[in-house]
């Protein structure tokens, strides 16, 4: 029986083609697609696949945080990251996010199936390039761990993850439906987050969130 | 003056976004030919390879931009 693929990528034309290389294969059903980090973790509260190859970078959510949130609803799915890039960042925090494999995009494509089929049967998959960079790193010794300032070490995952959103620019009513959280709860996480900060606005927490290396996206500028 | 920030995102979405997409067009050619006209399915890896240079360039120029201070 061939393993259930969802796919989780913004660009159509590009959502399109893998479904179609995935296809040609017989080991490979693509069973669900959607543009957005949010719609996939609806799909896999409903519809558990086997696979979900999701893009690292959406509007919206991210593929970070959504392979945590699409692990929560659905534990035995395993997500196989596609992104352009393969720095350190997304690397090693899909991998802690719990994603089973980094797949680069590239011009061939040439490894998305082998990586889909180690990651199917329970093995973990980086593409060459991003092994090698990683080993490299290791090598030199700069790849230590990145420690949480000191002010954020008592913020819950969940408020790491609403301050995130919120220095993005979100508001409580776009991370509700983004974190799949009633808004009250949205609420209660920023005030709370912002007390235990000591800051009472969101100029002081992006600025924060920025130099703590939460993220590298600023709200856009009124 | 462009901000660091949109230099880097146009590239990801705007750069990154159609050359990955076109890579995937040029595979699915390589997989259409491979057997009936081996010659087309060599001449897609033959772009597929100027397009991986280009992507290269794209990933590195994007690096050094995220690592400058």
């Amino acid at each position: 029986m061939p393993y259930e693929v969802l796919l989780v990528e913004d660009h159509r034309i590009v959502r399109d083609g893998i479904k179609a290389i995935l296809e040609r294969t017989a080991e490979f059903r693509v069973v669900g697609e959607t543009e957005s980090a949010a719609d996939a973790i609806q799909f896999c509260k409903s519809t558990p696949p086997h696979i979900v190859l999701m893009d690292l970078s959406m509007p919206g959510l991210g593929g970070v945080d959504a392979t945590g949130e699409v692990l929560r609803h659905s534990p035995q799915t395993k997500v196989v990251i596609l992104s352009m890039f393969d720095d350190e960042a997304s690397v090693v925090g899909s991998i802690r996010a719990g994603a089973r494999g980094f797949v680069l995009k590239r011009a061939s494509l040439d490894d998305l199936i082998e990586a889909l089929s180690t990651v199917a049967k329970g093995g973990f998959y980086l593409s060459s390039q991003v092994s090698d960079r990683l080993l490299e790193r290791i090598q030199k010794g700069d790849l230590e761990p990145r420690k949480l300032p000191t002010a954020l070490q008592g913020l819950s995952r969940r408020e790491l993850q609403v301050m995130r959103l919120v220095a993005e620019g979100k508001s409580s009513k776009e991370i509700a439906v983004l974190l799949d959280l009633g808004l009250q709860t949205v609420r209660s996480y920023r005030k709370t987050m912002m007390k235990k900060l000591g800051l009472n606005n969101v100029a002081g927490l992006t600025q924060m969130a920025v130099s703590a290396g939460l993220t590298t996206m600023q709200a856009p500028k009124e | 003056m462009i901000p660091m920030k949109q230099v880097v995102k146009t590239l990801h979405d705007q750069v990154g976004g159609p050359l990955t997409a076109a890579g995937v067009q040029l595979e699915l050619l390589r997989m259409d030919y491979q057997t009936k006209a081996p010659d087309v399915a060599e001449r897609a890896v033959k772009i597929q390879g100027l397009l991986e240079e280009a992507m290269s360039e794209v990933r590195a120029l994007t690096r050094n931009m995220r690592e400058q201070p």
